[in-house]
């Protein structure tokens, strides 16, 4: 029988049979071992002896008055668990809205991308010039101006010339 | 160690009652509960000025986890391994902040411990000679690693079954007897260094 077998059907306190018990005589290593074992062991169960303290006077008081004291995860259990699962779909649901008003808007709405917004105020700003210029603002030849800034408009407000 | 069970219909009922909200169905419980944990503690921590903190703290634990008992296991059992886990995070707390040395016995301590190690008596230890071994695997069991300590200790001290051991620490009845061998390797090896050092 191998060592580590018989050491533990030792420890388990199972019966010592005689394959197991011829082991452990012819067995130095094991002897030892289960020798010491039984020492520690021996110990341990001494230690069993050693009452735990006893409960103070009023300590399921203490506790409840706690309990009544603590916030109020510690106060019910279920109302806790869904207090909190109401939370975080509330939260899923404002942050899913959000990403949905983002999505769905028009980008030349208020709320239009940045990447594009900014070029289509600029070239918006250009045209405003242009307008200027065209209506004499600036005193610049109207046709020449108008040209540019129809094109600009128009690259500008697809979605108006579409709409023609 | 045999803590007597409240009636079961009874606890039964407490239980549901803090289930849905009613936190003074607790207090029975705790009065039902409170020395079979206070026991199990001590045996774990070896601290008697901490036990009484640490055992409120389980319960507060208790308390606010109720909603997810589910009477797969019984209700001492499960607030065994509410009590299990809260002393193995004290332990590896403990163990990571102290130096563990190899402490002084008396001669005469050393003395029992050698003669009972090489010729156990028939009769068992007298009260001087457990008081030496018992000395000596309490401050082995100090240097363990937390799980170490906490399976030996529920199996040679609080004198559990390798069963009530699985559904407490829930693993399977074949890894608690593999964790439990190497337990007690380990402790022998400690036992061993101790020997040599002298």
């Amino acid at each position: 029988m191998r060592c580590d077998a018989v050491r533990k059907t030792v420890e388990d306190g199972m019966a010592r049979t005689p394959a197991v018990q011829v082991h452990i005589e012819s067995c130095s290593g094991c002897k030892e071992y289960l020798r010491k074992w039984e020492t520690l062991q021996s110990g341990l169960v001494a230690m069993r002896d050693d009452e735990p303290p006893e409960p103070s006077i009023g300590f399921t008081i203490r506790l409840m008055r706690r309990l009544e004291n603590a916030s109020p995860e510690f106060q019910f259990g279920p109302q806790f668990i869904d207090q909190i699962g109401r939370r975080v779909v509330y939260a899923t649901l404002m942050v899913a809205l959000m990403l949905a008003m983002i999505l769905a808007l028009p980008s030349s709405g208020p709320f239009r991308s940045s990447g594009i917004s900014e070029s289509v105020f600029v070239q918006t700003q250009v045209a405003t010039l242009a307008n200027e210029q065209v209506l004499g603002v600036d005193g610049v030849e109207s046709g020449d101006a108008r040209d540019s800034s129809a094109d600009s408009a128009g690259k500008a407000t697809p979605q108006a010339r579409g709409s023609k | 160690m045999v803590h007597s069970r409240p009636d079961p219909s009874k606890e039964a009922e407490w239980i549901r009652l803090c289930q849905s909200g009613e936190k003074e169905a607790f207090a029975p419980l705790v009065d039902a509960y409170q020395r079979r944990v206070f026991s199990i503690v001590y045996h774990l921590i070896r601290r008697r000025n901490d036990v009484e903190d640490i055992v409120q703290e389980i319960f507060m634990k208790a308390f606010s986890a109720i909603g997810s008992y589910n009477s797969q296991s019984s209700f001492g059992t499960w607030l065994n391994r509410v009590a299990v886990n809260h002393c193995y995070d004290y332990l590896r707390r403990q163990r990571s902040s102290k130096v563990t040395y190899f402490w002084e016995m008396t001669e005469e301590g050393q003395r029992q411990i050698e003669a009972h190690t090489h010729s156990p008596k028939e009769g068992g230890l007298d009260s001087e000679e457990k008081l030496a071994v018992g000395d000596l695997a309490g401050k082995l069991l100090a240097r363990a690693s937390a799980e170490d300590r906490m399976i030996l200790t529920l199996k040679e001290i609080e004198d559990r079954s390798v069963d009530e051991i699985s559904e407490i620490l829930n693993l399977k009845v074949s890894t608690v007897k593999v964790r439990l061998h190497r337990a007690r390797k380990r402790m022998v090896k400690d036992f061993e260094k101790w020997q040599e050092g002298r």
